[in-house]
């Protein structure tokens, strides 16, 4: 498309307003990352520094907290504190970590495998069946939390990571996500295939996944971020503290310790912001190699 | 293009066992997906219609009674109506805004780096947006410094608005993403056709985008519905399990009903949760007759 | 139509995306290094303490002390009093042989002394021989002082009887008028209603019969007071006898004391032993007079040896008449031995604390020794009893113990102290009885620390 255009030629107004566009957008952008760069900011002040800002806080009066973007006295003790003398904030990094992988691993082996069922074959009740799943998709957790605990229970799960990892193994979004993707391979291409001799594991393991594979790429990196910051479930069903996950131990920072909480957020960001920079091209690349379906 | 050379051709030596294998293999595959959704959610969920009809404590059979209460109960009512309120008001917004971004970026494709600005919101942890917010929002917060006053934001009416821009600022990138995924499929011939007819950029974009984007826009809103609940978390974590009045979503409701051991008005309330997502979705699967 | 990214930028992507991959892997590895130094640090800043549970036990009292081993029998070597001391050869605790010289009496003093005493002997062999003459005058004097007693006494009796008998001769008078008056009423010649004339006859019967007693007390008391003079004129005699002879036993006295003196004297003034001893107190002075006490006590050689001991206020309370104790001595001869002994005597001390003297017959221990005294005294059993050292706190502001208790943590199981306050119902070197409402026989209460503690702090337990 952009072609199109550039093909007609630009006028001086045109050229006006792409450039008022370009600032919108990119500012829009740099604002909406705005608080990233606070929680940066804020995580360099020491707690000397936050005291003074957040006075007016403490003295419940008619102040405001004072800003300011670069620390008078930059400090890196907050992370030191976290990194070094801190054993619980990095057990239960190891926990997140642990709980993520396990999950995804587990939704690769069992919700891939469901999407391509409902993308690619036809049976009875198939769209009854999908239109179920979309429910209990949408269900919040709230509604099942009393059910979902005394199944566990009875599987004497819970207080086990696995309380926590089950179920969300077995969740139907990403069933639904991937089956997007799988459902935008060609028919042609899969009965090309099959006419070869290809047996249906065969189909799946050799045609399916790589074309897909971008999409599959995509509900993990987002179910990475859903799980890496899940709270609910593991509020609920795991009452061991040393079991828990990082996304727990940040609403225990109290706000007092403003400096600490900043650091300890930008710790458990960062992870995602690696995860991003890994996996973006691949994102990118999944939603241009997937523009085949009409 | 992928290539028939993918696979190797030995394959062509068995050609009865195929035929007989092939009706039973896709079962393996939904099997083991089916057998966990059963034990972790839909026996849970059966076990919940259970006892809807049942009182929590002495186990009594009550038909409808918890039905009733619950759709009398004032608490419910006003849940149900914001939580409404709120999914009427956020999403629009929320598709609009990532068509329109889309759309933009999608004209000036170098543009295109920059939506990944757009994502970094959705990897920030709930706790953290609660941080900002209250550095944002409480009497002595930013956005008061910048007014003038000391209004504690979170505490009025204004509550609402402000989940309502969380959300947004949480999901545009995603929704920013697949509109542009779904606008990149939309077959370029098409629009060069259009455009050599002489149709204007409006009607190309009413008849020819919007009706392509079918796919992508049934996807969007299925996920902007369900993250739309994910904004309890921020609330409960700022404002706990009694929050502002006009914040006051399905989730408190039921968070409290736990929390009190109402296991009975629980049930009934997520039956008729349920229900009635049910029917909003059976409602956008027919409208958008996608499920292939 | 579909952009395909050309190969250049598939390339680039790629390196990007591995670069990622690096930066992640590095990141993680950075965590775990994190984790190890961490968790590194946090242990080894946790004060390391050991724990023990409280047991069911006997709390046993060592009660010991050191006695000194004094001397059974005490002997005293006398000198005159008054005499002053020019030399003293012995002190406290020296042993000495028979004939050993002990002290000097300076014998110039001595004689002086002497010659005092030699001159008021005299004087009183003058006065006796002047006492005698006396004595006869005074005997006839005597004599008639008693004759003229002995007459008053007899005049006084006679002058009492006829007293007496005229009372008598008036009483029998009014006695016979009486029966007169009685007889004419019977007659009739006077008549019956006269009551005074009666009342009168009677009273003067009455009055007569008083006058006779009277008359008899009279001469009773006469006798008495004649009887007495006798007596006293007899008197005189012994009181002045007795006086002569004391002063004969004066003199008698007197003489054996300068016998004695000069028999000092002629030992130059010296004291020498009856026998053999040990010198236990010696009371004099050089330059001094003797007193009235003993100049020195002394003990036998081989004399009977007692040991005795103290006790203090707080052993006392576990001491009562009758317990047994083990006595560490040693002997004369070289070695030392253990016995069991008993404690019969005990005295109460003005600090409260208990005094024991007990026999060492038979042991051959010399004097001055000093031996111990060892009983260890098992009170009833107490059913939380903890090692001492885990007692903490005083009697004024309460006794406590420090515990550990399991809590589940972040970082797993770990150990809390607990602040408990306890009673204190005993106690001895090694170990307390407590009471408390916060211990158990499955109370693990901490032994020993080696940082200091509070409530609330996570430890270490070493096994």
């Amino acid at each position: 498309m952009n072609r199109v255009y550039k093909m007609t030629g630009r006028r001086f107004s045109e050229k006006c307003k792409s450039s008022v566009l370009l600032i919108i957008v990119v500012g829009t952008g740099i604002l909406f990352c705005l608080p990233v760069l606070v929680l940066l900011a804020g995580s360099l002040a020491d707690e000397v520094e936050w005291t003074q800002r957040m006075e007016a806080v403490i003295r419940n009066n008619s102040g405001y907290i004072i800003w300011k973007w670069i620390p008078d006295y930059p400090t890196g003790e907050h992370y030191r504190r976290l990194l070094f003398y801190t054993p619980q904030f990095l057990a239960l990094f190891w926990n997140s970590i642990k709980i993520v992988s396990c999950i995804l691993i587990g939704q690769l082996l069992i919700a891939v495998p469901s999407a391509w069922a409902f993308a690619v074959y036809e049976f009875r009740g198939k769209r009854k069946l999908f239109s179920l799943y979309i429910i209990l998709m949408l269900l919040p957790f709230q509604v099942t939390m009393l059910s979902k605990y005394l199944v566990l229970s009875d599987f004497n799960l819970l207080d086990t990571h696995l309380a926590v990892i089950l179920p969300a193994v077995f969740s139907t979004f990403p069933v639904f996500l991937i089956y997007r993707s799988f459902a935008d391979i060609p028919r042609e291409l899969l009965e090309a295939a099959r006419i070869d001799g290809a047996g249906e594991v065969r189909l799946f393991m050799q045609v399916g996944i790589p074309l897909s594979g971008n999409g599959i790429l995509a509900a993990m990196v987002l179910g990475f971020l859903e799980y890496w910051n899940m709270m609910e479930e593991p509020m609920a069903f795991l009452k061991d503290k040393s079991l828990w996950p990082l996304s727990l131990y940040l609403p225990e920072i109290s706000v007092e310790q403003a400096g600490f909480a900043s650091a300890a957020s930008m710790l458990a960001l960062i992870v995602s912001l690696f995860i991003f920079a890994i996996f973006k091209d691949t994102l990118a690349s999944g939603i241009i190699s997937s523009g085949i379906k009409g | 293009m992928p290539s028939k050379r993918m696979y190797n051709c030995t394959w062509r030596n068995k050609p009865r066992r195929r035929a007989a294998g092939k009706r039973y293999v896709k079962f393996l595959f939904l099997l083991p997906g089916l057998a966990g959704v059963s034990i972790f959610v839909l026996i849970p969920f059966a076990d919940v219609v259970k006892r809807s009809f049942y009182t929590a404590l002495s186990g009594e059979f009550v038909g409808l009674k918890n039905y009733m209460s619950v759709m009398q109960n004032t608490a419910f009512r006003l849940a149900v109506s914001n939580t409404v309120r709120f999914a009427s008001i956020c999403m629009p917004i929320l598709l609009a805004a990532g068509l329109i971004l889309a759309v933009i970026i999608n004209q000036h494709g170098k543009w295109e780096r920059f939506k990944f600005l757009y994502l970094l919101p959705m990897a920030m942890p709930a706790a953290t947006v609660v941080l900002v917010w209250k550095m944002l929002f409480i009497k002595q917060g930013f956005v008061n410094s910048w007014l003038g006053s000391h209004i504690d934001f979170m505490g009025e009416d204004s509550a609402f608005y402000i989940l309502v821009g969380s959300y947004v600022w949480k999901n545009l990138g995603y929704t920013l993403i697949l509109w542009l995924a779904g606008l990149k499929a939309i077959p370029e011939d098409m629009m060069e056709a259009a455009r050599v007819d002489g149709a204007g950029k409006t009607a190309i974009f009413f008849r020819i985008v919007l009706p392509n984007l079918k796919g992508s826009a049934f996807t969007i809103t299925i996920l902007s519905f369900l993250n739309s609940f994910k904004v309890f978390r921020e609330a409960y974590l700022v404002s706990g399990s009694y929050p502002q009045e006009k914040i006051y979503l399905l989730q408190h409701v039921f968070h409290n009903w736990y929390t009190n051991l109402d296991f009975d008005k629980m049930a009934a309330g997520a039956v008729l949760t349920a229900l009635v997502l049910g029917s909003v979705s059976i409602l956008l699967q027919k409208l958008w007759d996608n499920a292939d | 139509m579909k952009q395909i990214p050309d190969t250049e930028m598939k390339v680039k992507m790629k390196d990007k995306r591995n670069m990622a991959i690096a930066g992640f892997c590095i990141f993680l590895v950075f965590m775990v290094v994190c984790t190890l130094i961490s968790k590194a640090i946090y242990t080894s800043g946790l004060p390391r303490v050991t724990t023990s549970q409280p047991q069911k036990k006997n709390l046993g009292h060592e009660v010991s002390t050191k006695g000194l081993v004094v001397q059974g029998q005490e002997f005293g070597i006398y000198a005159k009093a008054g005499l002053r001391v020019a030399t003293i050869t012995v002190y406290d605790g020296d042993s000495f042989e028979e004939g050993d010289a002990l002290f000097r009496i300076d014998p110039d003093d001595l004689k002086s002394i002497i010659e005092e005493k030699e001159l008021h002997l005299n004087k009183l062999k003058n006065q006796q021989k002047a006492g005698s003459y006396e004595s006869a005058d005074n005997k006839q004097k005597q004599g008639t002082d008693i004759a003229r007693a002995k007459e008053d006494y007899d005049q006084a009796i006679r002058d009492a009887d006829l007293a007496v008998n005229r009372k008598r001769q008036l009483l029998s008078q009014a006695e016979k008028e009486l029966e007169e008056y009685k007889k004419s009423v019977k007659n009739g010649t006077v008549s019956d209603g006269d009551a005074s004339a009666i009342t009168s006859l009677n009273q003067a019967v009455t009055e007569a019969k008083q006058a006779v007693e009277d008359a008899l007390l009279a001469k009773e008391a006469a006798q008495r007071l004649a009887g007495r003079n006798i007596q006293d004129a007899e008197q005189t005699d012994s009181n002045y006898s007795a006086n002569l002879e004391d002063n004969r036993l004066d003199a008698a006295y007197l003489q054996k004391e300068i016998d004695s003196l000069k028999e000092l004297l002629s030992a130059d003034g010296w004291v020498y032993a009856g026998e053999a001893g040990i010198v236990t107190s010696q009371k004099l002075a050089v330059g001094e007079r003797t007193g009235d006490h003993a100049a020195i006590l002394y003990a036998l050689d081989d004399g009977q040896r007692i040991l005795e001991a103290t006790f203090t206020k707080e052993q006392a309370e576990y001491i009562a008449a009758g317990d047994k104790m083990t006595l560490d001595i040693r002997l004369k001869s070289g070695g030392s031995t253990k016995e069991e002994v008993v404690v019969s005597y005990l005295e109460n001390l003005d600090d409260g604390g208990l005094k024991t003297r007990i026999s060492l017959e038979g042991l051959d221990v010399s004097l001055g020794q000093t031996a111990s005294l060892r009983m260890v005294k098992q009170t009833e059993a107490y059913a939380t009893c903890i090692s001492i050292g885990s007692l903490l706190g005083s009697q004024m502001e309460g006794y406590y113990v420090y515990t550990v208790e399991e809590y589940e943590g972040i970082l797993g199981t770990e150990w809390r102290v607990r602040k408990i306050p306890v009673i204190l119902l005993d106690k001895n070197a090694s170990y307390a009885a407590i009471e408390s409402a916060g211990v158990t026989e499955n109370t693990q209460i901490i032994q020993s620390n080696d940082k200091e503690l509070q409530e609330g702090d996570v430890v270490r337990v070493l096994p």
